[in-house]
């Protein structure tokens, strides 16, 4: 025993001495907060932000998450990207385009000064590379189905499907050096039948020409969204495996995205990225435009917990705090502040994305019984009983637009979403509703639940909606909290009456928003099916005026939302901190498009 | 004791292989999809070959190939994090969890030794109910509390790591001499140590306090007494040793735990350590890595019960346990 004691003393010695025997502080001193990393290379300030999640991958064409798409965005640069905030499109890699008369061919002219950051050139070919890796299923990009816009593209996808499928069935069957040789033959075929199949094609190296399935108006501003970046050709096909024998399938080695292999065209390059700590990005010597960029670079700091991350911009070490959720008190605390003209730095803006309330539509609920929502009358009445002012005021105390469409109003340029057809809170209008579909004063209208995930406030929201259904219909509906993913499997197979969702659109077009209840969709679990808005929906498919494909679209969206097979309860709300007097360059927008080369940082 | 740890040694892989049975099982059985987000449903076609690629379509195609890979000693890819494998997922994060943990245990052991050592010898004092209501604390407070108060204590108000994680050596603007780097190391382990020290203190505390009023009243302790022995050569010579029994079979399973990390603590004072990652692979649904976690956490708690019970024969030579 007596080593031990000896050794503690020791450790305590020890530590207290390196603890407290002064030295001379270094002036690089990590904690020093502001600008650690040095002088940079165009000497100005590093822009710096906190990530609140951890990175899900950066492979521009598998990505989906937010934060994800933020990065690729500072990384690589599109044909096109937005204005912001006016959402205009300005020219990116593509210096000009011209699309068809009916819309369904799209040529791009790109520049021939654009470079990868080794001073390879930027071509054609870089785009079809790598809008071929979204469309090929072996990669399993999320997002496959905005490449489907493309000629051949679903098609293609379907067939190499269906050829690993097979090939993975008759290879359990067949000797190895057989498997190589049928894995390696299927995989030229395929290569041979994305030549075919799809109508994506590079002229020469800098003329790049789309053909899409319908007419696609908007499949310039699509070219905008990050999924659309090209990638390197050569350092990706150098990261891509040979066929598995056993599946067929190639894969890429998922780590190439990292600072020592990535090679990007953006405003920066990726100069160290340390996973759950920090992401460091330089600007990129090659680039083209490199006078826009205005800072010396973006560090993204990992801060998981949204009061340390408060903390720790409140203290100056972080320049921006994107997206801070609006489900914490702390967040109604800010915008308070900042309607009372205490605070200049925070910073609100409509999202374009909608929090609803999904009905479950089908005519019959599992185990048989009839389902009273499969009635219209009934939904509308639901929804006429919530009082969506007192939530947003009294519940979320952040004040987010009140929704009455599944559109966000003013998120789609030309499109302007049928509000008239919504509801608006009026107990007596819902009450004589439901009488009229047969439940007077609630009477016989059982069974019925709302199902919403456990965390994130939405628990709050979700007792508020069910007690003014009691207070104003006299409806008993119970309450149930579920993890996630254990809610996503009720989704999945219907055994839901009424359940929380939230939907973003993707890109600037009705159909991100309308797609969800066309039938047959994936997203509508409810069921709902109304086939007029479904002719509708195929209708502005087909339509070469983007005049009237717009109102063909609205009108389905006022059908659609007349029969309330969602509920919407308000517009999602964007909260963003930055001190104004310290960085310039930011523009909040519905779409949380941020364009970061463009922020700049004066201490 | 050769013997011994040859034995556990051999076991090992079959324990391992039905904690792997057990894990795979249950991971497959959690709804839902990891790979895909909230809210977000692609079409049927694109999540099944999402899912096709990490073979999450076909549990026997899946577990194949996980052994397969196991036995070249690589744990797969994330599916959560997906440019990362699990490989490196938990040689990042359990070097910094370990040295938390290590140095959590080693408060704690200080801590509570002192602290039973002080209750024991005055049972019934100020200084022992002092101790007790330390120790009463230390085990209720949980550690978002004592956390949270460490943070600020530490970052706002001595200034030792920056809030929102410090910056570990290594890193590139990271200069200055091996004193300093030191400094930053413990600057940087100390707070959360403590954190994580407190109920294992309070715990070792209450065992090392009961074991030495036990051992205290009992015949040898009177009689080394009785022959004269020095009061403080009885106590650490002769009780505290067999006091401490019960102490280091508690270690055993509480190194595991503090070193492969701790999610509250590894949040509050933004460490990227495992601790996180063991909640988040679950909440995922991230198969490869609870898998992984599970298998490393498996190893480690095993490796360490067998540290003790070669110590255990070392401090009491009696009990020979290749014979049980």
């Amino acid at each position: 025993m007596k080593w031990l004691a000896i050794f503690f003393v020791v450790i305590i010695v020890a530590v207290g001495a390196i603890l407290l025997i002064p030295e001379p502080e270094n002036p690089d001193h990590p904690n020093g907060g502001k600008s650690t990393d040095g002088q940079t290379s165009n000497g100005k300030d590093i822009f710096t932000y906190v990530n609140s999640a951890a990175h899900r991958t950066l492979d521009p064409q598998k990505a989906s998450w937010m934060m994800d798409l933020r990065v690729i965005n500072c990384l690589y640069e599109k044909l096109v990207d937005y204005t912001v905030p006016d959402m205009t499109i300005d020219p990116g890699v593509a210096k000009s385009w011209d699309a068809s008369e009916d819309n369904k061919t799209f040529t791009f002219h790109l520049r021939k000064d654009a470079k990868w950051s080794n001073g390879d050139p930027v071509t054609a070919q870089d785009f079809v590379y790598a809008w071929r890796r979204a469309m090929l299923p072996d990669h399993g990009a999320e997002y496959a189905t905005l490449f489907f816009h493309i000629k051949g593209a679903q098609d293609f996808y379907n067939w190499r499907q269906q050829q690993t499928n097979e090939y993975a069935k008759k290879a359990t069957s067949l000797s190895a050096d057989q498997k190589v040789q049928q894995a390696d033959e299927l995989w030229k075929l395929t290569q041979q039948k994305m030549d075919e199949m799809v109508g994506l094609k590079a002229t020469d190296d800098h003329t790049l020409v789309v053909e899409t399935v319908h007419p696609t108006p908007y499949f310039v501003e699509l070219c905008a969204f990050e999924l659309f970046v090209p990638v390197h050709r050569a350092t990706l096909e150098k990261t891509l495996s040979k066929p598995n024998p056993d599946t067929g399938l190639v894969q890429q080695d998922p780590t190439w995205t990292r600072a020592e292999t990535a090679i990007t065209n953006g405003p920066y390059v990726m100069s160290e990225w340390k996973p759950r700590h920090f992401i460091l990005m330089k600007p990129n010597a090659h680039y083209w435009n490199k006078e826009a960029v205005k800072n010396g670079g973006i560090r993204e700091k990992f801060i998981e917990d949204e009061s340390t991350a408060k903390l720790a911009y409140e203290q100056g070490q972080v320049d921006w705090l994107p997206g801070f959720p609006t489900s914490v008190p702390a967040a109604s605390r800010m915008i308070e502040a900042a309607r009372a003209g205490e605070r200049d730095d925070v910073f609100t803006s409509s999202a374009a994305g909608t929090y609803f309330y999904k009905f479950n539509c089908r005519e019959t609920l599992p185990g048989g019984r009839k389902n009273p929502l499969h009635d219209a009358r009934v939904r509308r009445a639901l929804s006429m009983a919530i009082d969506r002012k007192a939530i947003v005021e009294n519940v979320t105390r952040v004040h987010q637009p009140i929704a009455k469409t599944f559109i966000p109003p003013g998120s789609i340029g030309n499109y302007t979403p049928p509000a008239d057809a919504g509801v608006e809170f009026n107990a007596d209008a819902a009450q004589k509703l439901l009488a009229e579909a047969g439940y007077p004063n609630g009477e016989g209208l059982e069974g019925l639940e709302l199902l919403y995930n456990t965390g994130g406030g939405h628990e709050r929201t979700a007792q508020e909606v069910v007690s003014g259904w009691k207070k104003y219909l006299n409806l008993n509906v119970s309450l149930k909290g579920k993890e996630v993913k254990v809610m996503q499997d009720d989704m999945d197979k219907g055994t839901f009456t009424i359940v929380r969702a939230g939907w973003y659109g993707d890109y600037r077009d009705p159909t991100t928003f309308l797609q969800y209840f066309v039938t047959g969709d994936g997203h509508n679990d409810g069921k709902y099916h109304n086939a007029e808005y479904d002719k509708l929906f195929a209708a502005a498919a087909t339509e070469t005026d983007a005049a009237k494909r717009l109102e063909l679209l609205r009108r389905a969206e006022e059908i659609m939302i007349g029969e309330q097979p969602l509920a919407p309860i308000y517009h999602y709300m964007n909260l963003e901190l930055w001190r104004p007097d310290q960085i310039s360059g930011l523009k909040v927008n519905p779409w949380n498009v941020w364009r970061l080369h463009q922020v700049s940082v004066k201490r | 004791m050769f013997a011994l740890i040859i034995r556990r040694l051999v076991q090992l892989p079959f324990i391992l292989a039905v904690i792997f049975v057990l894990t795979f099982t249950l991971a497959w059985l959690v709804p839902g999809n990891p790979l895909l987000q909230p809210d977000r449903k692609p079409p049927k076609e694109v999540e099944e070959a999402m899912k096709r690629q990490y073979n999450l379509d076909d549990p026997w195609r899946f577990a194949a190939s996980y052994l397969t890979n196991l036995a070249q000693g690589d744990l797969g890819p994330s599916l959560q994090y997906r440019d990362q494998t699990v490989n490196e997922i938990i040689g990042r994060g359990l070097p910094f969890s370990a040295a938390i943990g290590f140095g959590a245990l080693l408060i704690a052991l200080m801590m509570g030794v002192v602290a039973g050592v002080v209750g024991a010898i005055r049972p019934g004092s100020l200084l022992d109910l002092s101790s007790l209501t330390m120790a009463l604390v230390g085990i209720s407070l949980p550690t978002f509390v004592t956390g949270t108060i460490l943070l600020v204590l530490f970052a706002t108000m001595l200034d030792w790591v920056s809030i929102g994680g410090w910056d570990w050596p290594g890193w590139q603007f990271w200069t200055g001499g091996w004193w300093q780097q030191a400094r930053e190391v413990l600057r940087g382990i100390l707070p959360p140590a403590i954190a994580l020290a407190l109920a294992p203190a309070a715990y070792i505390a209450r065992l090392v306090r009961l074991g030495l009023a036990d051992v205290m009243n009992s015949d040898y302790i009177r009689t080394a007494r009785a022959k004269g022995v020095a009061p403080g050569n009885v106590l650490f010579h002769h009780a505290l040793k067999v006091a401490f029994l019960p102490v280091l079979s508690f270690l055993g399973p509480a190194a595991a735990a503090t070193m492969t990390g701790s999610f509250v603590v590894e949040k509050i004072f933004e460490i990227p350590g495992l601790g996180r990652d063991f909640v988040s692979a679950v909440v995922n649904k991230d198969q490869f890595l609870i898998l992984g976690l599970v298998l490393i956490y498996s190893t480690m708690l095993i490796l360490f019960n067998l540290l003790v019970d070669i110590s255990y024969a070392w401090v009491d030579p009696r009990i020979d346990l290749a014979e049980e």
